[in-house]
């Protein structure tokens, strides 16, 4: 049950596109798991997760590099599809559960009724068909992006740099005001 | 690549595969019970039976065990192949007439009454899960044990199991559902395996969430953090969603 070395390294081959989280906007409405349900036969490979319970913040699988779910799953049934997300496949499922208690951010979940593991597979097939992942497109306050995470991070920076402008120019009026 | 036919049907499937892999690549539907896609293949229950064509040879075999080879002309859903898997359903339904999954292959196979006598036993010694727990837990925690009608998967000497590590994978490739686990308390149960389990309290919430001794094999055996293997998804999902709130303020 060691750790299998995988054939290639897990994390070659196109940069990944993720789901990021676009900060301050999730409302924790539960669009998103709707959304992922109806696209993964009514089981959600994503969550939300109410933090000092209060904030809401979602979460999907990481689609990690080196993925433990992927090195630790004895039947192989864990894999890398071509444009980079960690997928179960079914039928090869043996139900070991090992995956669920290794993965680092808690995301695969176990189906007694369908006997194979859940995960995010980043909908696959809607990727494939060129759309984006039913999560991301239901969101109603756009609280959720793919991207690159260059693309996520530039975004964030002049996001950023946006709210400390607006933030400035408060500052300034309010001081112009007390001056005044 | 090797090219065959399947009831009329070109398709190729790389070398090595099995007729049940290249007929499914069709999406041919050929019923099965000894086989998972994620095991190797062992040819128990012989209802994956086809009819293979070479040379001018009709033969009749297993399609889960069956290698593809080149111009093999292949059928699945003659009328003596309906004839041989009615009674070899039959046979299986005598053996275990409790089990529900059995019994609804059977009447979906086309069987009304079973002309043989039964056994009254649930498990149809298929194999399944003393090869995923002997191949990929890599636990010999069950075997086969005795021969002839008291042959039957159990633990050596059928007692509680000191290697089982409890993950259930045994239940749940089983095709009759005869192997049950229980979670109670602070136990995992595999009752059939007269086998006991501790469960792991998460550390952050006290919940018990996996059996001790998979825990503790993923600690020696892997390099998971042992930090992170004590602590249940849930809070795992908790600690990481605090982690992201704090960077993204
Ligand atoms: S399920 Fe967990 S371990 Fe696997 S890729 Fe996703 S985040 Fe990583
Ligand atoms: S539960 Fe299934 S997918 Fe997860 S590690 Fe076990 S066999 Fe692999
Ligand atoms: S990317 Fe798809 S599979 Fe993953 S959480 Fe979003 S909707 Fe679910
Ligand atoms: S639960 Fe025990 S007996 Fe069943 S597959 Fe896992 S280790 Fe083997
Ligand atoms: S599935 Fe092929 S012999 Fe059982």
């Amino acid at each position: 049950m060691l750790l299998r070395p995988l054939e290639r390294s897990s994390n070659e081959g196109p940069e990944l596109k993720r789901v990021y989280l676009v900060p301050n906007r999730c409302l924790g409405c539960e669009e998103c798991i709707e959304a992922c349900k109806r696209e993964h036969d009514w089981v959600a490979c994503n969550y939300i997760e109410w933090v000092n319970r209060i904030y809401p913040v979602q979460m999907v699988c990481n689609h990690c590099a080196e993925a433990p779910c992927e090195l630790i799953c004895p039947a192989g049934a864990i894999h890398r599809t071509e444009t980079g997300a960690v997928v179960v496949e079914d039928d090869k499922c043996i139900g070991c559960t090992l995956c669920n208690i290794v993965c680092p951010f808690g995301i695969p979940k176990f189906s007694e009724e369908d006997r194979h593991a859940i995960k995010c597979d980043q909908c696959a097939e809607r990727v494939a068909a060129g759309k984006e992942p039913a999560c991301v497109e239901a969101c109603p306050m756009k609280a959720l992006t793919f991207a690159e995470v260059e693309d996520y991070e530039a975004e964030r920076r002049e996001r950023t740099a946006r709210r400390i402008l607006e933030v400035g120019t408060c500052l300034r009026r309010f001081v112009a005001k007390k001056e005044s | 690549m090797i090219r065959i036919e399947i009831d009329g049907n070109a398709v190729e499937v790389a070398e090595g595969s099995t007729v049940l892999e290249a007929a499914r690549k069709l999406g041919i539907d050929i019923p099965t019970l000894c086989h998972h896609a994620g095991l190797t293949p062992y040819g128990a229950c012989r209802l994956c039976v086809v009819e293979v064509e070479q040379r001018g040879r009709k033969r009749i075999e297993s399609s889960c065990t069956r290698p593809v080879e080149p111009d093999m002309v292949v059928r699945t859903d003659t009328d003596d192949l309906r004839e041989y898997r009615r009674t070899t359903a039959e046979l299986l339904v005598a053996q275990c007439p409790d089990s529900k999954p059995i019994r609804e292959l059977a009447e979906r196979l086309g069987v009304q009454n079973v002309r043989f006598e039964g056994r009254g036993m649930e498990c149809i010694l298929c194999g399944l899960c003393t090869r995923a727990c002997q191949q990929k837990i890599g636990t010999p925690a069950i075997s086969f044990i005795h021969r002839g009608v008291d042959r039957k998967v159990a633990t050596p000497f059928e007692i509680q199991s000191d290697v089982c590590i409890g993950c259930g994978a045994c239940a749940r490739v089983c095709p009759t559902g005869c192997i049950a686990i229980e979670d109670m308390g602070n136990k995992r149960v595999l009752r059939v395996f007269n086998t006991e389990l501790e469960l792991q309290a998460c550390s952050e919430c006290g919940a018990y969430f996996a059996p001790q001794r998979m825990i503790d094999r993923l600690k020696t055996e892997t390099e998971v953090t042992e930090g992170l293997l004590t602590r249940c998804p849930a809070c795992r999902r908790q600690a990481i969603g605090a982690v992201l709130r704090q960077a993204m303020r």
